[in-house]
């Protein structure tokens, strides 16, 4: 009996301990090389501290989605919380707010030539080009009140811009470059939209708009729009109802075209379509709103049923829209696309929390 | 009837006693004479379905965290962001908020989050752990969905005087202090521990989350952390049984950034500051027990965030916890075949939390209390049925009651194979943070809830110079409005009543000690299968539906065997963790969303010198033998083979 009982003791070991290591590993996927053509990239934001993020990449030619398409030309992660993505000549730049660094990689084919690092909590990069000296772009940022100059090529950081007197917050976000000048939204706990010329790197005017302005397209005519979600309830920053600003660029005049009535929506994501007559942003679905008129706020042009709408993109050689839909923010997420007019063409699946599209006009020549 | 009452062998009684014996033997080979064992437990015992660690395990594990001791001697799952990192733990696949922990009869767990940080607790400050499965955990308070870790100190009434001094040499410049000193008659007792560790925690890793991938060293991942804990015993009369206990302990520890960041240089620090206090009184009239007790945890959190270089910091939140726990408790004995328990309970929490970067936070006192009634009965030779119900009130509101109901079956197989078995429904409350947090705080939320069904069977055997026992487990669970945050339109989180989870599974836990010509040896190996999967999706575009939930292994198992002679042992620790998903939709394929599994191997070799009435000891122990690189939570490195020298010293 006794002999049973050990033998049967260390034979139950040996299969638990055994048994449960026959679990395969995951086995990672090989690829031959990428090489994208015209198209869109698809930043998955992925979950804060799960250092998660990726990016997809749609051939709307070929029909196609490539998930993971960093990983799989690097066999490396991308990080954590990738923000968004500037295409500039033929390298693309990735922004990965919460691993602090900016990572170039071709445009073309995703592989890795260098990054940006020491940087604190970046947003966007606007990169300004070449101009006799090094290459010179802006990095905006969360929460240290800089907007930091870097030489995107070089990977080194050239100077800081310090904004921290500008305002109740020190965060920057989306920026657009024109005419010499970079206009910067600051959205978190923030109401203004800088003026820095880039002559000089110092900031030479700030407009204020609604609260937290969060994103910003021109128009056929030069003028700069500017939606402010309004904050949210609680924040010691205070909220107040969203509303849709236009910036006269020429004489730096503010006018607000659009208050909403129920303080409860946050509209996010303003685009313009090429022609630059028609606005779309995120607010309960997808609106659709002409410069002319100023009319579709009321009325979505796509619906959003449930889904959890996140980001919006909308491609600038057709016109067609492309709506993130994150589920639950945690899991992976689904890109929709639609027509003009809003009527629905296909969706896929890409990472974790779709939060940007970065059109690619094709290859380099 | 009283002498074959439920002659209930082994497992612990006799468990433990071996394991003493394992321990002595360290010192010197015992011969153990053949004795018959008989052992009646209590007929409110004989149908609770738990585990207890056992003397060896706690002996090697003294200068560590409750977190590494459980990982590798029990079959719950630990989440540990790293080596002194928050570590959390989670049974029969639920959520870390649904494991309570209760030390002395104080709950642990944070008002304000829910859950405990195992890392935090060192196991040289308790004497018996166990733990409560399921519906079994419902005697002790609700909300243990998974289960509940009850840590207890027991007092020592042999002799009068003692003192225990153990010192620590570790890799990655990790020292560690333990000391104790216990004195006193058979009237008054007094039992104090003092403990102090830090560790630089440097330890090298190869990071593979950058490009170029590269060998780093751990950096901002140091810790210190160093306590006391008094307690006083005193028997004023053979009825009558006073104790007062009081732990404190302040921790540092800096917060290593993800594998991935390579941001401005920072300076992540989190402070913790926790005071703990018990007074009960236990009366043995007649009848049964009486015990009244009242305590205090109390706690003081501090975490910033610096980015020198820029000249900011991006957090700073300041966070304050303060509950008061007061219960009163009748064991009533009725004749021999019944027994009775009534227990109230009045807790009191009062938590704030305060951001002074944004100047943000919440303020919130709750109140709570709840009145349980229980009663046992034996039903013939082989029977025990019990049937408890919990009613319990938070915040002005009334919960559903919640019932528990089992049995214990002695099976006419073998002297001690017993079968067990209950049904039971628990309540979750939320907690203040769920609740109000801002922003997304939602003080709508509705307490989660669970159905739980547990299965055991207990086995066991002995004979001259061997006992052999085991258990058989099986489990599941639903639980309803289970709590999770998601985004909002305004870029925030919310805490929703989300999703609704089946848990069920089977755990296997084998033990044996056995003399082997002059060796004693002590074997164990416990496996658990867990499938606790996510079943209320409702979008076509879910498609986490079914799917295993994120950082819960299907498989895991442990193993350990001790061989000890002359004072000499060798001790080797094995624990497997299976795949774990760390995205809710993510299937086998998906390679960038799964964690692989690994098997960690520990070896401790020792000796103990006896000196008169006198020991000292000395250990050396290789942790990760074989050099294993993994990850336990995605993008936090783990340390590789790492090692340790410990003097012990006892009076």
């Amino acid at each position: 009996m006794r002999r049973t009982i050990k033998t049967g003791l260390f034979a139950a070991c040996i299969i638990c301990i055994t048994g449960t290591s026959c679990e395969k590993q995951a086995v990672e996927i090989n690829h031959d090389g990428f090489n994208f053509g015209r198209g869109v990239f698809i930043v998955n934001e992925g979950q804060f501290l799960s250092a998660n993020a990726s990016v997809s990449f749609f051939d709307p030619v070929k029909d196609s989605v490539y998930n993971h398409v960093f990983y799989r030309a690097n066999q490396a992660p991308l990080g954590d919380v990738a923000q968004s993505m500037s295409i500039w000549e033929d390298n693309a730049f990735i922004v990965i707010n919460n691993s602090g660094k900016i990572y170039r990689v071709g445009r073309n084919d995703m592989t890795f030539r260098g990054k940006v690092t020491g940087l604190s909590s970046p947003r966007y990069i606007a990169v300004a080009g070449r101009d006799q000296g090094p290459a010179k772009a802006y990095v905006s940022d969360l929460y240290s009140g800089k907007i930091m100059v870097v030489d995107p090529l070089e990977g080194t950081i050239l100077d800081s811009i310090d904004v921290r007197g500008s305002g109740d917050r020190l965060s920057t976000e989306q920026m657009i470059l024109h005419n010499g000048k970079l206009y910067v939204a600051c959205w978190s706990y923030g109401r203004q939209v800088l003026v820095i010329d880039t002559s000089t790197d110092c900031m030479v005017d700030s407009i204020e708009v609604g609260k937290q302005p969060n994103s910003m397209v021109l128009d056929k005519d030069g003028y700069l729009w500017v939606l402010s979600d309004g904050g949210f309830q609680f924040s010691s920053y205070g909220q107040e109802k969203a509303s849709l600003t236009r910036l006269n660029l020429e004489t730096q005049r503010s006018e607000t075209m659009k208050i909403w009535d129920d303080i409860r929506v946050s509209p996010t994501d303003l685009c313009i379509n090429n022609a630059g007559d028609s606005l779309y942003f995120i607010g309960e679905g997808v609106h659709k709103v002409s410069i002319a008129g100023m009319k579709g706020f009321s009325e979505p042009l796509i619906r959003e049923e449930g889904r959890q709408f996140y980001s919006l993109g909308v491609d600038p050689d057709n016109g067609i829209i492309y709506v993130g839909d994150a589920v639950d923010y945690q899991q992976d997420g689904w890109v929709y696309r639609y027509s003009p007019k809003g009527m629905a063409i296909d969706s896929f699946r890409v990472g974790v929390a779709p939060g940007y599209f970065c059109f690619s006009p094709g290859r380099q020549q | 009837m009283t002498e074959k009452l439920i002659r209930y062998i082994l497992f612990l009684p006799v468990l433990a006693g071996l394991s003493n014996v394992a321990l002595a033997s360290q010192a010197d080979t015992i011969h153990i004479d053949e004795v018959e064992i008989i052992h009646s437990i209590p007929i409110h015992r004989a149908t609770v379905i738990s585990a207890d660690m056992d003397t060896i395990s706690m002996d090697l594990m003294a200068g560590r965290s409750l977190s590494e001791l459980l990982a590798f001697h029990s079959a719950v799952h630990i989440k540990s962001a790293g080596r002194g990192a928050l570590s959390t733990a989670s049974f029969r696949g639920t959520d870390a908020s649904h494991t309570k922990v209760y030390w002395n009869g104080i709950r642990l767990n944070s008002p304000m989050l829910g859950q405990v940080d195992f890392s935090l607790i060192p196991v040289w400050i308790v004497d018996d752990i166990s733990l409560l499965y399921g519906g079994s955990s419902l005697k002790k308070g609700s909300g243990a969905l998974g289960g509940a870790v009850l840590l207890e100190n027991s007092g020592d009434w042999n002799g009068s005087f003692s003192f225990s001094l153990n010192q620590e040499v570790a890799s990655f410049g990790t020292l560690g202090t333990y000391g104790r000193l216990a004195a006193g008659d058979n009237k008054i007792r007094s039992d104090t521990r003092l403990y102090w560790n830090r560790s630089h925690n440097n330890y090298p890793y190869l990071n593979t989350d950058i490009l170029p991938m590269q060998e780093e060293r751990l950096e901002q991942a140091g810790y210190e952390r160093g306590g006391i804990l008094q307690e006083i015993y005193f028997r004023p009369g053979k009825r009558h049984e006073l104790s007062v206990r009081f732990w404190y302990q302040e921790a540092e520890r800096e917060l290593p950034p993800l594998m991935s960041q390579e941001g401005a240089s920072r300076e992540e620090l989190q402070e913790d500051r926790n005071l703990r206090t018990s007074l009960e009184w236990k009366m043995y009239p007649a009848f049964g027990v009486i015990s009244v007790r009242s305590g205090y945890a109390g706690s003081g959190m501090h975490y910033y965030l610096n980015h020198n270089d820029l000249g900011y910091r991006q957090f700073d939140s300041k966070s304050m916890e303060g509950s008061l726990y007061n219960t009163v408790q009748a064991d009533v004995r009725g004749g021999s075949r019944s027994r009775f328990q009534f227990r109230a309970d009045f807790n009191r929490h009062d938590a704030g939390i305060r951001d002074l970067v944004r100047n943000e936070g919440y303020e919130h006192l709750r109140n709570e209390a709840s009145l349980m009634a229980s009663a046992y009965r034996q039903a013939g030779k082989r029977w025990v049925i019990y049937a408890l119900v919990r009613q319990e009130w938070a915040d002005g509101k009334w919960l559903l009651a919640m019932p528990s109901t089992g049995f214990s079956y002695h099976l006419p197989l073998g002297k001690a194979l017993y079968l067990k078995g209950n049904l039971s429904r628990n309540y979750n409350l939320p907690s203040l943070n769920d609740l109000y947090w801002i922003p997304g705080g939602n003080p709508g939320l509705r307490p989660e809830n669970s159905i739980n069904g547990d299965l055991s069977l207990d086995f066991s055997r002995e004979s001259e110079g061997l006992v052999f026992h085991g258990t058989i487990n099986a489990f599941a669970a639903r639980v309803e409005d289970w709590i999770l945050w998601k985004p909002t339109r305004f870029r925030y989180w919310e805490a929703e009543n989300l999703a609704k989870v089946f848990s069920r599974g089977m755990d296997i836990q084998l033990g044996s000690e056995m003399i082997v010509g002059k060796w004693l040896l002590t074997l164990r190996a416990s496996y658990a299968y867990t499938r606790s999967t996510n079943e209320g999706t409702v979008r076509s575009t879910d498609l986490s539906r079914g799917k295993q939930l994120i950082y819960i292994p299907v498989h895991a198992s442990n193993a350990f065997m001790n061989l000890s002679r002359n004072g000499y042992f060798l001790n080797w620790s094995l624990s497997y963790t299976g795949r774990r998903y760390t995205q809710p939709s993510s299937g086998d394929n998906d390679f960038t969303e799964v964690l692989n599994p690994y098997t960690l191997q520990d070896l401790h070799l020792g000796k103990t010198w006896n000196i008169g009435q006198s020991r000292a000891g000395l250990r050396f122990t290789v942790y990760n033998l074989f050099n294993i690189s993994y990850q336990a939570v995605r993008s936090r490195p783990m340390p590789m083979r790492n090692y340790a020298l410990t003097l012990k010293v006892e009076i």
